[in-house]
């Protein structure tokens, strides 16, 4: 695997301790006033400071947190009731199969990120409400491929040899069926993550998502804009940030997608 | 005589002098009674006159439409005297009948500007050039709202009979003018532009530019880059207050003193029910500490509940000090947590505020977030007292200079701006003595009194007096600025020099 | 620029032809070649110093088995040696005279185009499936014959409309005919093809290897024929090289090396393949474990550790190819000692078999199946058809094998018989006892790939409830029981050579005994000494553990071996029951006949 994808891998590990420890690590208050607004990036505020004169790099830290953990968390809704809804029809056949897989079409084919946002403005805004509502829409895509995976293994001749030696139920699909989707499931979910943190950034960049004062990046670019020319830093380092997050787990997909094959 | 013909055919023509405005977005109507916004009144009082008008600069009344007036010693009639030779922009010359006829429509139940007539008994027209109106009692305030940006202004008969459709015109208003105004309204394309030209029959003095462009610009980086490149004129309002110490060259910044009090008004049916809490909010909250770094120069602690162009209180509000005593008082309730509201349509400055106050108030541990109201959720929000946030901010304007208005507006029970439904019977009662004073002194320290009053109870916390800045391109002179007229010049009287 | 035969690359191929120092030049001449691939940035010797010639209008079969190198030596010989492997080549390789080894891409295409014709082994893979068949054949086509005249050649039925035809809507044998007119057609000098008939069903395969022979001899095209099935082999060549661990160790005309070897290794293969006639009663000669690759030994002979004539010598010294007594060359110090039986002598009996009782395990009763039509252009409104009426029994203890063509409704009923298929109609009634195991065709396939095979085998010793001790050693037992040293009980599929997987399945099943195993094609896709170890293994523990056997078979041969009784099927029923050697030697049914006939050795021309 090339040293790129390889590094990527590890800057996502970074990434997820960054986000943990976040508030351990951060210097200051995301939310308090530490010095006068506008300072740009000295030695003393690395980052410079915000119009109301808050850490930059303080609220990239926390901003960080804010986007890669719900990130984390709509991920794993969707490959959690994905694996859930895709292995019942696999293994129901028939009419059910039939019935979920016309549910998950119906999922793909709705345009989930509009009505996410409706329901999102609904509830009101609120960092869990987007998380939720956006689990609710992510978990087709999961339930399609675990689904077509557990479908191809079962008529592989090691599934038939398990049936032979007795293996049934629960059983057979965990342990015989279910670790076949495992390699798509894996790739396809550290690709999507990148999906997902630029649709929290859309939330939070149309003002759903987690509230203002929340350093949430997206609407911290969003928001300091019209500041573009005369305080860069403020707009940009964001923006930044959700490049190399993304850029990195694009980049660590495609390194698992490799490692995968060797596999 | 070629060369006279030459020179009168050069006299003939001479370029058309063009304003440029802009807006932020478009405005729902120019009809002067149901436009009820803050912003599209400059359009609205050269499109239409009232009877009396503040005097440019100042919170003196003078003549409009009335070249004079007279108020009985009872105070309950006023008589005025009609300009001769005023026309409405069709060229129909406008008397009194035309007057009282639009009063009449004023007065509509249907019409959200119809309460500047409540308290009217009765209006005639003796002559063609006398208006009188009869009150059902004295009111010290009515020839305030009659100069208010937001008065009555006379609606010619074209909008009022011929385009009537059922609907008093309203519609028709939406867009089309028919007023008695120095100019027209040409050309309105939503979304684009609006045209205003000089009306050719005006009967008053001529105004210097031939056509006022206002173009629809939404985002302010756009506005502030026309403005230096010369495509518009005058950035109104929202010129960022942060950037108003380094304008260009070429450009020029009024600042005048307005009627728009910062308030923050407090719910105090959820978190901020406990006296000691509100307490412990208003002295984390005190202007004194963000005023500076959000409007620099541009705006002064409030001096009470009233702007300072309004009544100029004694000294600035004393707020409470002691930040110890605030984080005892929040820590001995375990814990705050507020949301702040704010006006959506002012957002990036009222937001600033806002993430200031959240600043502050960890410092003495309480935890805030910070939401945008839409305009149309401000009014409901009484309604769901539970759901509404707990601080609401805003910065709002009377309609016009006299107190009453100003408590009327906002401190009344079920005044328009009452955001959260404050209602208290004594004060209530004080207002409606108060507003029957003639004597200003005696007036204004009654009112001062409400005040003191108001800001005890903690339902409202009076913030900042922000003044009106106006960014213009140099060699524009005679803006016509006044304090009640909010974000406006008068294309009357502006012109290059 | 030159070569050192003094013949000019930039002249247009095609003049050589009537070039007069190449009218005696060998078709394919082999120079002390040898070739280092890489793989996983390992270097690999896969082929050391191989010398052979083709001459002109000779038919040439290498013969080799899995890790041989002999495909290695096909792709060389067309310059098709995969770039990813960073090939080091070195020695001589000349077509028609020219030298070519280290040629230039351009080269290699040309001679390609206009001197070799290519048979390889995927037929649909090989063929454009964006273009008609006629359009390809066409332009191969090097003397103006109408295609369709060829197509009729190859035997391939309304030429003029299978013309037009695109190649997924061929069957796998019709492709490969037309592979091979494509490579006839072009008049090459020679013609090279790799396992061209091993996706095939045995009795296309016969006719497939008829037509090709006819062909050469026919245009007097030389021949290079890469196999692992020596019986095909001698069907088709004239001469016979042998390869083994990246070496050549046997270069001989066919008869005479047939009947008598030159080699001990070439003695073995003859050995492992059994024939109609072989003896019944006694297991087969086994090379054992795995063949060897050429990574093994670099000192000494590469057959050292298995042979039954090896010396001191031959484990020190390397021999080197010299005449051997049939005429061609022979790479063993002893090779005057070889003989055909050198493996054969000696060998073990069965083992008596533990069944004694004869009662019924399984019996089906007019068991019908059939399944949903297939896609496609040609899809018909009509199911398919797989089985129809079938009433067979099978007793405790006996071997039976089902054999048929492709499409005959054999597997069907295996899995039918097995449990995991159900039938339409008709019962299967079981007696009680262990429920049946079943060994497949693609062993590696049959193994969960993320599970070890300790785990797989423990799976079926769970309903036991042993504990975990007792439960390990028996696993252990099991992998001794087939062979498979029980420290492997820890590794996966992917770790285990195809013949290991098989034992590993093998294992799998007997864990616990079952009374019925049912073998799915279970050597068809092995080397000839894999198969045989198999054989034996399958045969030994058949009668030490008393379970009945059903095995599935095209091969007639081995079907004999195997069983007591053999069942034919063609078209979803049973044409024909009964004793093993009866059904050899008098078929009764056209299909069984058609089946025997297109055995390898029993082809026109070959040795029985």
């Amino acid at each position: 695997m090339p040293g790129l994808e390889a590094a990527a891998i590890c800057m996502l590990f970074v990434i997820t301790l960054i986000a943990i420890i976040g508030p351990w690590l951060a210097p200051a208050d995301p939310v308090v006033q530490i010095a006068a607004p506008y300072q740009p990036p000295s030695l003393r505020y690395l980052f410079g400071t915000d119009e109301i004169g808050r850490d930059m790099l303080t609220r990239l830290i926390y901003g960080v947190r804010l986007t890669w953990l719900p990130s984390l968390a709509v991920i794993a809704i969707g490959v959690v009731v994905g694996t859930l809804v895709g292995a019942a029809a696999a293994v129901a056949a028939g009419i059910v199969d039939s019935m979920l897989a016309r549910l998950t079409e119906l999922f793909i084919v709705i345009p989930s990120t509009m009505i996410a946002l409706a329901a999102v403005a609904a509830l009101g805004p609120g960092l869990w409400h987007t998380v939720a509502v956006m689990g609710v829409f992510w978990w087709p895509w999961y339930a399609r491929i675990v689904r077509t995976e557990i479908k191809t293994i079962a008529t592989r001749p090691h599934a038939e040899a398990a049936r032979l030696s007795g293996v049934a139920g629960l059983r057979l699909v965990l342990r015989y069926l279910l670790p076949a989707a495992l390699p798509s499931l894996l790739v396809t979910a550290t690709l999507d993550v990148a999906n997902v943190i630029l649709v929290l950034s859309l939330f939070s960049f149309l003002g759903l998502g987690a509230p203002a004062p929340a350093p949430e990046l997206g609407a911290m670019t969003a928001r300091s804009l019209a500041s573009l020319t005369t305080h860069w830093w403020i707009p940009i380092l964001p923006a930044v940030a959700i490049f190399v997050l993304v850029v990195t787990a694009n980049l660590a997909g495609d390194g698992l997608r490799s490692l995968m094959k060797t596999v | 005589m070629l060369l006279v013909l030459l020179a009168l055919a050069v006299r003939a023509a001479p370029a058309e002098r063009v304003l440029r405005v802009a807006y932020n977005e478009d405005v729902a109507t120019f009809d002067p009674d149901d436009a009820i916004l803050l912003f599209g009144l400059d359009a609205v009082r050269v499109l239409y006159e009232g009877l009396v008008q503040y005097k440019p600069g100042t919170t003196e009344i003078a003549g409009w439409l009335a070249q004079r007036w007279s108020v009985s010693p009872d105070g309950l009639t006023y008589r005025f005297i009609l300009h001769d030779g005023v026309t409405f922009h069709d060229g129909r010359p406008m008397t009194s009948a035309d007057v009282l006829a639009y009063f009449k429509r004023r007065r509509h139940p249907t019409l959200p500007l119809s309460y500047f007539l409540d308290g009217v008994d009765s209006m005639s027209v003796p002559d063609p050039h006398t208006f009188i109106i009869k009150l059902k009692t004295p009111q010290p305030a009515f020839l305030d709202r009659l100069a208010s940006p937001w008065a009555p202004k006379v609606i010619g008969p074209a909008a009022l009979v011929e385009h009537a459709g059922g609907d008093l015109g309203v519609t028709w208003l939406n867009d089309h003018a028919d007023g008695t105004g120095p100019f027209m309204l040409a050309e309105m394309v939503r979304g684009q532009r609006y045209v205003l030209v000089r009306n050719a029959h005006y009967w008053g003095a001529r105004p210097y530019f031939d056509r006022i462009e206002i173009l629809i610009v939404p985002t302010m980086n756009q506005q502030m880059l026309m403005l230096q490149r010369g495509e518009l004129d005058i950035i109104e309002h929202g010129y960022p207050f942060d950037q108003l110490d380094k304008v260009p060259a070429g450009l020029k910044v009024d600042a005048h003193d307005a009627l728009g009090l910062e308030i923050a008004y407090f719910n105090r049916s959820k978190a901020l029910r406990n006296r000691a809490v509100r307490t412990a909010v208003i002295t984390a909250i005190n202007p004194a500490r963000w005023l500076h770094e959000v409007f620099g120069a541009f705006a002064t602690p409030a001096r009470s509940l009233y702007p300072k162009a309004m009544i100029r209180g004694p000294a600035p509000v004393v707020f409470p000090a002691d930040l110890e005593a605030a984080r005892r008082a929040i820590a001995a309730v375990g814990g705050v947590t507020l949301e702040i509201g704010y006006a959506d349509q002012e957002a990036p400055v009222q937001q600033r505020i806002a993430e200031f106050m959240v600043s502050l108030l960890k410092g003495i541990g309480v935890t805030a977030t910070v939401r945008s109201i839409p305009i149309d959720q401000e009014s409901s929000m009484v309604n769901d007292l539970q759901r509404a946030p707990d601080i609401f901010i805003a910065q709002d304007y009377p309609d016009s200079v006299h107190p009453a208005t100003q408590t009327g507006v906002f401190f009344e029970t079920g005044a328009a701006l009452n955001f959260f439904g404050y209602s208290n019977p004594t004060v209530d009662a004080l207002c409606a003595q108060a507003s029957r004073i003639t004597s200003i002194a005696e007036r204004d320290r009654q009112y001062l009194r409400i005040s003191d009053i108001l800001f005890a109870d903690g339902a409202f916390v009076p913030l900042a007096d922000i003044k009106d800045v106006i960014v213009y391109r140099a060699g524009l002179t005679d803006l016509g600025t006044r304090p009640a007229l909010p974000w406006a010049v008068d294309y009357g009287t502006i012109r290059r020099q | 620029m030159c070569d050192p035969l003094g013949v000019d690359y930039n002249r247009p191929l095609s003049l050589f032809n009537h070039d007069e120092r190449e009218a005696s030049a060998p078709a394919l001449d082999v120079v002390d070649l040898s070739v280092t691939l890489h793989r996983g940035g390992q270097p690999n010797r896969v082929l050391q110093r191989i010398a052979f010639q083709v001459g002109r209008g000779e038919i040439v079969a290498m013969l080799g088995e899995s890790g041989s190198g002999k495909s290695t030596l096909a792709l060389a010989a067309v310059g098709l040696l995969p770039a990813q492997s960073r090939p080091i080549v070195r020695g001589r390789i000349a077509i028609d005279g020219l030298s070519l080894e280290n040629g230039a891409q351009e080269h290699w295409r040309r001679v390609r185009a206009e001197r070799l014709g290519i048979v390889f082994q995927d037929p649909i893979g090989s063929l454009n499936p964006s273009m008609r068949v006629g359009e390809q054949l066409a332009e191969a086509i090097a003397d103006g014959t109408p295609p369709s005249l060829w197509l009729e050649r190859v035997g391939i039925a309304n030429a003029e409309s299978r013309l037009r035809a695109y190649p997924h809507q061929l069957s796998g044998g019709q492709c490969q005919r037309v592979m091979i007119a494509m490579a006839v057609a072009k008049r090459p000098r020679l013609i090279i093809a790799d396992e061209p008939t091993t996706a095939l069903d045995v009795v296309v395969q016969a006719q497939i290897l008829d037509l090709l022979r006819g062909l050469a001899r026919e245009v007097g095209t030389a021949m290079l024929f890469v196999t692992h099935d020596l019986a095909v082999a001698s069907v088709l060549a004239d001469r016979i090289a042998v390869m083994h661990a990246g070496r050549l160790v046997e270069d001989g005309p066919a008869e005479r090396l047939r009947a008598r070897p030159a080699h001990p290794y070439t003695a073995a293969l003859l050995g492992a393949r059994f024939g109609l006639s072989a003896d019944r009663r006694r297991q087969l000669p086994t090379v054992v474990t795995a063949a060897a690759t050429a990574h093994s030994a670099s000192v000494g002979c590469a057959f050292a550790t298995r042979c039954v004539l090896v010396t001191e010598d031959c484990r020190s010294t390397r021999p080197v190819p010299s005449p051997a007594h049939h005429g061609g060359s022979s790479a063993c110090f002893r090779s005057a000692e070889v003989s055909a039986d050198l493996w054969t002598r000696g060998l073990p009996e069965w083992p008596q078999s533990v069944a004694t009782k004869r009662e019924i395990l399984v019996e089906m009763a007019m068991v019908r199946k059939s399944f949903a039509p297939p896609h496609g252009l040609f899809g018909r409104a009509l199911g398919v058809r797989a089985l129809e009426g079938i009433n067979l029994r099978i007793y405790r203890g006996e071997a039976v094998a089902v054999v048929g063509g492709s499409g005959s409704g054999k597997s069907t009923l295996l899995r039918i018989a097995a449990g995991l298929l159900e039938p339409d109609d008709g019962d299967v009634v079981r007696a009680r006892g262990e429920p049946p195991q079943v060994i497949f065709q693609d062993a590696r396939g049959s193994l969960t790939p993320w599970l070890s095979v300790g785990e797989q085998i423990g799976e079926r010793l769970r309903p036991l409830g042993l504990p975990r001790a007792e439960r390990s050693a028996r696993v252990a037992a099991a992998l001794s029981q087939v062979g498979l040293d029980p420290r492997l009980s820890g590794a996966r599929a992917r770790d285990l050579s195809g013949g290991q997987c098989q034992r590993a399945a093998l294992a799998r099943a007997i864990a616990v005994p079952p009374s019925l195993l049912l073998c799915d094609e279970a050597i068809s896709a092995m080397d000839m000494t894999l198969a045989a170890a198999m054989l034996n293994l399958i045969g030994r523990l058949s009668r030490s553990l008393g379970m009945a056997l059903l095995f599935v078979t095209h091969d007639l041969a081995a079907a004999r071996f195997v069983a007591n009784r053999i069942v034919v099927m063609a078209a979803g029923e049973i044409v024909e029951m009964g004793d093993a050697d009866q059904i050899v030697s008098s078929p009764a049914h056209p299909a069984t006949r058609a089946l025997l006939a297109a055995m390898p050795d029993r082809l026109p021309g070959a040795v029985a």
